[in-house]
Formats: structure tokens, sequence, C-alpha cells
């Protein structure tokens, strides 16, 4: 009830970011003395000059990981408010899908992310594909009411998607279409400092707004109706939760791929350990959940030397904790 | 309180009924049409839902236009007849989403917060199950928080749409006595819609019915179950039957 019941998860979430972050900077192929990292974050040098670059490297995969995480995840937190569907999420729903086509158009048409104008044309197409779907998923809301064929819906878009990207492949040559499956695994390797500077503003100034939402989340989980007799504005409302979320999912996929689960496990979990209800305390702690739940599983995947597409620890993860919240809900008997 | 002029509702360009002079005070009125007549319509009219009218609905002597989203929460709250919850909220927590219009953009409690919440769960008498888990509750007790989450919202106007309609004998009956003893110590304006024509006598002081297009006050209890059963044919078709 009180903020201050979720002060000890929110304090556990934040030392555990923490704690992996060190670890995803020293651990690794080459591993590294704390002093040694310390030295070259504060701006020293190394003994080995070639450091700095791995430091730089492991540096950018990491703070990458914790903004994609979080955007995910809180995400996959409104959308599921939204839908009032807990299994609702920027995956499920196929708005990644509509990210992938419009990042699919341009890959396989031969532009690569390497030059600036070539990173501002992946993300629009992104953010135009992701939106598309929401809209598109949005008008066919108001012809199903039943949220769980919405998902259905949700989930043909992702096949539709992906089979048009394969109709792509005939015109593409090998390079872009290595490229292009490549970028399909999942990761949060390869973004370099200006391109990371670009990511983070957008998400963290994307996950700033989403408090914009604070109050009509609160009155959403009530329903639609209901939410409109507490004086939330519904079409406001939903204009701002298309814009959010459809462009921090099609952020995050245009430069780390379609990273599936965390954004529907981690507001699952959130919600279930959380005391609060008020989305001002739930967004931050979804947000660094997520955060928590991408470094993990990229400490995973770099502890196989790289070997484990990022996609494939997600899922081992992920998958679990949705079967057991379903499980869950169906002992309570709760309709959704 | 509540006050309708030259009113006239309409549903996609159709005609649906119309007011002429209406002026409603405090207290229990109850909301009697058929099917389809526009009683849930022009509660969602009165909640500044449904654009689709002429003439004026003024609440405390203000057009309902000329109210703020926000403001209007403050003046008018509403039970609809089903209600679910997304999320393991308790009890409790549906009862303060009622303080959401008067709380900061980061819906900050106050202490007045959980004090109106207090006093509404000790007015209802809902101590035994507000803090269990919403979605667990029985229809019954649902209605009773959402009841008690209206009250809380603290406005001059409760709407209920049919609150009693998925509701057994022994709980619509309690659910009506929870009415009259929160018009009784408030100086609320309580608007229910019901088909349970039988039992508005003992209940309510007054009666909006909707028949053939009209919207009419009836204010004599005495006459209330005649005029509803004329209006509706009913005492025609009695007779046919014997």
């Amino acid at each position: 009830m009180s903020l201050r019941s979720d002060i000890p998860l929110f304090s556990v979430l934040i030392i555990g970011v923490f704690i992996l972050f060190w670890m995803n900077l020293l651990l690794g192929d080459v591993p590294m003395k704390t002093a040694d990292v310390f030295n070259i974050l504060t701006g020293g040098v190394a003994d080995n000059s070639a450091w700095s670059y791995i430091i730089e490297s492991r540096l950018n995969r990491s703070v990458v990981a914790i903004l994609a995480g979080g955007a995910l995840a809180v995400s996959g937190l409104i959308l599921q408010v939204f839908f009032r569907n807990p299994l609702a999420g920027p995956g499920v729903l196929g708005i990644t899908s509509g990210a992938s086509l419009g990042v699919a158009v341009v890959i396989l048409g031969g532009i690569t992310m390497g030059s600036f104008l070539g990173n501002l044309g992946v993300i629009m197409a992104g953010v135009i594909g992701a939106i598309a779907v929401l809209l598109l998923l949005i008008f066919i809301a108001r012809f199903i009411k039943n949220s769980v064929t919405l998902l259905v819906a949700g989930l043909m878009f992702g096949y539709f998607t992906a089979a048009l990207i394969n109709v792509l492949f005939l015109w593409a040559n090998e390079t872009d279409t290595r490229e292009y499956v490549v970028w399909g695994l999942g990761s949060f390797e390869g973004v370099n400092s200006t391109e990371l500077m670009i990511f983070a503003l957008l998400i963290v100034t994307l996950s700033l707004l989403c408090f914009l939402l604070v109050k009509p989340l609160n009155a959403l989980v009530a329903g639609v109706d209901y939410a409109a007799s507490i004086g939330i504005n519904i079409k406001t409302t939903r204009l701002f939760i298309i814009v959010f979320t459809g462009i921090l999912a099609a952020v995050v996929t245009v430069y780390c791929g379609p990273v599936g689960f965390i954004g529907i496990a981690v507001p699952q979990l959130v919600r279930v350990l959380v005391k609060s209800k008020n989305h001002a305390v739930i967004i931050p702690i979804v947000f660094f959940a997520g955060s928590f739940l991408a470094l993990s599983a990229d400490f995973i995947v770099r502890m196989s030397s790289n070997s484990l597409p990022l996609n494939t620890v997600t899922a081992i993860v992920g998958a679990p904790i949705i079967v057991w919240v379903i499980i869950k809900m169906n002992q309570r008997n709760v309709s959704f | 309180m509540l006050a309708f002029k030259q009113l006239e509702i309409k549903v996609s360009g159709r005609h649906l009924f119309a007011a002429e002079n209406v002026h409603i005070q405090s207290g229990i009125v109850a909301l009697v049409g058929r099917n389809g007549t526009g009683k849930s319509t022009l509660l969602k009219t009165i909640m500044g839902l449904n654009r689709e009218f002429t003439g004026e609905i003024k609440v405390s002597d203000k057009t309902i236009q000329s109210f703020h989203a926000a403001d209007l929460a403050k003046e008018i709250a509403i039970v609809y007849s089903k209600s679910s919850i997304f999320g393991n909220h308790t009890g409790r927590d549906v009862l303060m989403l009622g303080r959401l219009p008067y709380q900061n953009a980061f819906a900050k409690e106050t202490v007045a917060d959980r004090e109106q919440v207090e006093q509404i769960i000790d007015l209802l008498q809902l101590e035994k199950f507000v803090d269990q888990e919403f979605s667990v509750l029985s229809d019954g007790e649902k209605q009773l928080i959402m009841i008690g989450r209206a009250v809380v919202q603290d406005t001059k106007i409760i709407l209920l749409d049919e609150p009693a309609a998925f509701l057994d004998l022994v709980n619509r009956h309690q659910l009506m006595q929870v009415l009259k003893h929160i018009a009784q110590s408030t100086e609320k304006l309580i608007l229910f819609s019901t088909h349970q024509v039988d039992v508005l006598p003992n209940i309510c002081k007054a009666i909006l019915l909707i028949d053939q297009g009209r919207l009419q006050l009836l204010e004599n209890p005495k006459e209330f179950i005649s005029t509803i059963y004329d209006s509706f044919g009913m005492n025609k078709i009695e007779k046919d039957e014997v």
C-alpha cells in the first residue's frame, strides 16, 4: 500500500543490477582486475592498451542491456494493463514483428546500420512498423471484446510479417540476408558509442514520459468505463500508450533484434512481488527488474563465449515464468 | 442537483427519448424503462461520455459540457452491473481508486485519502472482506466494494447502471438497504436503473420513467406501480390472460 513497503524490492533490484554490471565488466574471455577497470573508467591508462577497447565494448553492451531490458519490461507492463491481459507484451502482440518488418525492408534493401543516416532510417522504419501493428490491433480490438482472441490476432500479425520478410529474402543478396538473420537472433552487442548515445537518449526520455501514464494506468485496472468515470481522458491515454510502447519496443528491436520474453515475463513477476498498486512505484521497479533479467541473460550469453543467442537464453528463463503465472491464474480462477 | 432542460438524446442519429423540464433533488431515484429505451445511454450522457444530445444537462447548476473530465469526476461517480479488476488488488485498493480524481500526477495517497476510505469501510460495514483480494470476492461483495468506491469518490451524484443485475435475491435486498443507508447519511442523489419495480415504493422518493420516447418524473410513491404498469401496457396483458 504505502511506498515504503516496496523499498526492499527496489533496493535488491538496484544492487543486483549494479553487481551484474560489474561482473559483466570484469568477467569474460579476458578477465580484468577491478583496479584496471576502475582506472580505465576514470580516464586512466591500463597496463595493456587493448583493454580499454574491451572495456568500452563491455561497458556499452551492459548499458544497452540495462536500457533495453527496462524498456521492454515497461512497454510490456503498459500493454498488459491496457489490454487487461497478463499475456500481452510487445512480442506476443506482434509489435516487435512490425518493427522487424520495418528493419527488414531497410536492411534487405541494402542500407547498413553503419552510417548515421542509415541508423536513423532503420529506427524510423522500425517505429513505423511497430506503430502500424499497434494501430491495427487497437482497430481490431473494437470488434473483438475477448482479449485472448486479440492476442491470437497479434500472434497472427507475427506470423504474417515473418512470412512477408521471407518473401523479401527473395530479392536480397547473401550479405544482407546474413546481416538480417544474425540481427534476428537478438544481441546487446555491437552498439558503438555514438549509437549508444541515440539509443540511451530515446529510451530514457520515453521511459520518463511513461510517468504521464501513472494515473491512467492506475484507473485502467478497473476497465475503460470506470477509468473514464474517474476523469481519465481515454483518447489521449490510448494515443500516449500507442506512441510510448510502440517507440520503446521498436527502438530496442532495431538495435538488439526482436528480444523475446522480457516484455511479458517481467511485469508478471513484478505484479506478484510488488505491494503497491500505484504505477508511479510499479514503473521504476518493472524497469530495473527488466534491466536485471536482461543483464543476467547477457551474462549467460557472454559466459558461453557468445555461442548462445540471446533469444535462446531469454526463452529458457522467460517461458517457465509465463507458464507458472498461467497456472497460478487458473488456480485463482481469474478470467482474462 | 441534476436537471434536464429540453433534452433530446439520440443514438447514431436516431431519436431515443426527450425530456422537457426535469429537476431531481437528493435522495434515491430509480430509472425505469424497458430494454433498449435508453437507460444506460442516459447515464452515459450524464457522465459526459455521450455527446449526441441537444438541450441541457445541468449538474450543480452548471452544464456538463462546462466541466473538465477530471472535475466532472468530482461531481458524479458510477457503478456498473459487473466489474473486474486487472491485478491482485484488495478491496481496500479498489476503494482507494475512488480518490484518484483528487490525487496529483503521481497518484500520491494522502492521509486524508486513507481516512476517507476508512470512513466508508465503517459506513458500509465492509471490514469483513475489504482486505481480501477483489477477484476472489463473491458478486455481492464485489458490488458492495464498487458502491463503496463510488462513495469514496465523494461526489454529489452517484449513478448505478443496473447494480443488482447479477445478484441473488438476498444480495439485491441488501444492496437496496445499503443505498438507503447512504442516502440517509449523506446528502447525495442516488440514481439507479432497474427492472425490479415492485420494491420501488419502499425505497425511492421519485422515479424517472422512460417510455414511448419520453422521460418523465414520477413523484408519488403510491402511483409508481400503476403508472409504470399502465405505460408498459401490462394491465391489458393481465386482463387478456384472464
